[in-house]
């Protein structure tokens, strides 16, 4: 890595671009999170008028549409992302893992996960979270958001191998606690304006508000939405939802657009997911984590740097 | 953005449009997968200790509170299910097994309450919502009863737990024992509304102990009509554990059926009531969706391929299988292609 790279802080210099790849992929997701899996799933609760339906079937069909690009960007991007680990040299282990496991997640759609091969599938997975950790291991700011991060990733994953209502319920409180550990470890999100604070307190109190008319419903929604069961008390939800979003909107407003994508792409994939593409989509915010300067894939705009050479991997 | 990533970003677009428009998926179940087994020969359908079960790999699917909508009971007894699935190309039989310290097997008393289970199927495309579907995704529910199950062997009635109760006279019918009226005692089955309008829970005698069921969301369960009924179900309670065979031909004409065929992936859901935990209707224990293979290789249209063998190929099978694959290359040259202009950017 260049020394060129980061600021006297050992920080990535600010307004620095974001790989079109992954800012595309971060939309992607998003549209597919909040269009296919909240909006039209909160909707099959309500009374529908035929011009409700039209909106309805609109909304399915971008849905879909953003759900077959949020996969065809994420086995895009773990492909690239195992080129890169392999191209750092340091980085065999993660980068056959993240190529096996995008070979496997193609079999499964033909073939379903069971048996051996359900094994070797989730054992690739451990085993490129663990890769991630090493490089996770040797910067400071995040370590710690990184490893609760990552506890959330894993513990899902261990749940469905080996069904647990504790690690169920343990993997949640650290998806849950996973933006505020993000927020912690990001100084400079946390020095966001006040303007970013009483923005993200919308989403928020919203959810609070929907959470006591109906808590019910809230953690249906909850569940088919982001897989949190709402277990815990309300209010530790409410603050990860703000932190959360305190750290995207502070993000925004510097725009260090990249800063926001691990929180993104951790909400987009949910916790516990169902499909490879949402756990691909947590690897990768999780690699993001790990190595929060690698995701620049293009030349700073405002100060060119004579050369970047993305930090190898381990 | 410069032009590559333009490109770049405008292939992946396209191929996303076609995969769309095609209906290619590029993203695999992380769930649990039931396998079907494929066996030959008749399926144990009333045999639990058959040899064959073992030939089907057993899944342990596990069970949460029903906490959505009441009636809900957030401590449920039953945790975790296990099922195993067979079949031999005409039938499917689902084994479900779970321990109930208690065999709950009447409903005659109002105090009392049944074990069941149920196995529940989409019959939408996708996976609507996994407590009885939604509005717009109907499911069909294979609901096995315990006491269904012990009626068919001996229907239980007030007089089998009351064996010293008095009726003074059941109007309308002629019954030769006062205190035992059968619905054949009556001449005329109007006097007995519930029989008379096809309700199963009133059926003089059982045909099965499965009742075959469609729900599109809370509230909405509707019991398929009699010549509609098409499930057999065969369980049994022993050293603390319940034993449920569920079984149907593969393939159903019925439009409230789910219909299965070999080689393909469905959805299905479990839940499980214990009775004597007074556990009914929605406090239960369920199931989210969990995958259901049908071991086998996918059969062409049958009857065209059948009676039109000279010409032997089902174009609209080839279509339908070179489309997708087709789709999936042109992906596959789109990923290629931006690997190779990844590889062109510069380290800047």
């Amino acid at each position: 890595m260049s020394a060129t790279d980061f600021s006297p802080e050992g920080r990535p210099p600010s307004g620095e671009p974001v790989s079109p790849l992954l800012s595309w992929l971060a939309i992607a997701a998003l549209a597919d999170w909040l269009i296919t899996r909240t909006v039209t799933r909160t909707a099959i609760f309500m009374p529908k008028s035929p011009m409700m339906i039209a909106v309805y079937e609109a909304l399915s069909v971008i849905g879909q549409f953003a759900a077959t690009l949020a996969s065809l960007l994420t086995i895009v991007a773990m492909l690239w992302l195992a080129w890169r680990a392999w191209r750092g040299g340091r980085a065999l282990l993660l980068a056959s893992a993240l190529l096996a496991l995008v070979v496997f997640s193609v079999v499964f759609i033909f073939v379903p996960l069971a048996g051996w091969q359900a094994f070797v599938y989730r054992a690739l997975l451990w085993a490129s979270v663990v890769a991630m950790g090493r490089e996770a291991a040797r910067q400071g700011e995040l370590r710690v958001a990184w490893v609760v991060a990552a506890s959330a990733v894993s513990l899902g994953a261990i749940h469905q191998a080996f069904p647990s209502i504790g690690l169920f319920n343990a993997g949640e409180l650290c998806a849950t606690l996973a933006p505020l550990a993000i927020w912690w470890g990001r100084r400079r999100a946390r020095g966001g304006t006040p303007t970013a604070y009483l923005l993200a307190a919308i989403p928020a109190l919203t959810f609070v508000g929907v959470y006591f008319a109906n808590p019910a419903m809230t953690g249906i929604i909850a569940i088919w939405s982001i897989g949190l069961t709402l277990y815990l008390p309300w209010w530790v939800y409410a603050m990860s939802l703000w932190l959360a979003c305190v750290i995207v909107v502070a993000c925004w407003q510097r725009r260090e657009f990249a800063s926001a994508l691990p929180i993104v792409l951790l909400a987009a994939g949910g916790y516990a997911p169902q499909l490879s593409t949402q756990v691909f989509l947590n690897l990768i915010a999780l690699w993001l984590l790990a190595a929060p300067t690698a995701h620049s894939d293009c030349p700073p705009r405002r100060a060119p740097l004579p050369h970047i050479a993305f930090p190898p991997l381990p | 953005m410069n032009k590559r990533s333009l490109l770049s970003l405008s292939l992946i677009l396209a191929a996303a449009a076609a995969l769309t428009f095609f209906k290619v998926p590029l993203a695999g179940s992380q769930g649990l997968t039931l396998v079907a087994a494929q066996v030959s020969g008749d399926l144990p359908l009333a045999d639990l200790d058959s040899a064959v079960w073992q030939q089907a790999t057993a899944i342990d699917v596990p069970l949460s509170a029903q906490n959505v909508v009441r009636p809900m009971m957030l401590n449920t007894n039953v945790k975790s299910i296990t099922a195993r699935a067979l079949h031999n190309g005409t039938q499917l039989a689902v084994l479900v097994e779970w321990a109930d310290d208690t065999q709950n097997d009447s409903m005659v008393r109002v105090q009392d309450f049944r074990d069941a289970a149920a196995v529940q199927f989409p019959l939408a495309e996708g996976q609507p919502f996994f407590c009885m579907g939604q509005q717009g995704g109907n499911v069909n529910i294979w609901h096995w009863k315990a006491d269904w199950q012990a009626d068919i062997t001996a229907r239980n009635d007030m007089h089998t737990l009351y064996p010293n109760m008095y009726v003074d006279q059941y109007p309308f019918s002629a019954a030769a024992d006062p205190i035992v009226a059968a619905p054949a005692d009556y001449a005329d089955s109007n006097y007995l509304p519930a029989l008379a309008s096809g309700n199963l829970f009133a059926s003089a005698s059982r045909l099965s102990s499965v009742e075959d069921v469609i729900a599109g969301g809370f509230g909405s369960l509707t019991a398929q009509p009699v010549e509609g009924q098409n499930v057999q179900g065969y369980g049994v309670w022993a050293e603390g554990k319940w034993r449920v065979i569920f079984s149907r031909d593969l393939e159903s004409t019925e439009t409230e059926d789910a219909s299965f065929g070999a080689g393909k992936v469905y959805s299905v859901a479990f839940a499980v009531w214990d009775g004597a935990n007074g556990e009914r209707n929605g406090q239960k224990s369920v199931s989210q969706w969990v995958s259901l293979q049908i071991e086998g290789v996918a059969a062409s249209p049958a009857p065209a391929a059948a009676e039109t063998k000279t010409e032997s190929v089902s174009y609209e099978g080839v279509l339908w299988a070179v489309v997708p694959m087709a789709a999936m290359l042109l992906a596959i040259l789109g990923l290629a292609g931006l690997a190779f202009l990844f590889s062109k950017l510069p380290n800047k």
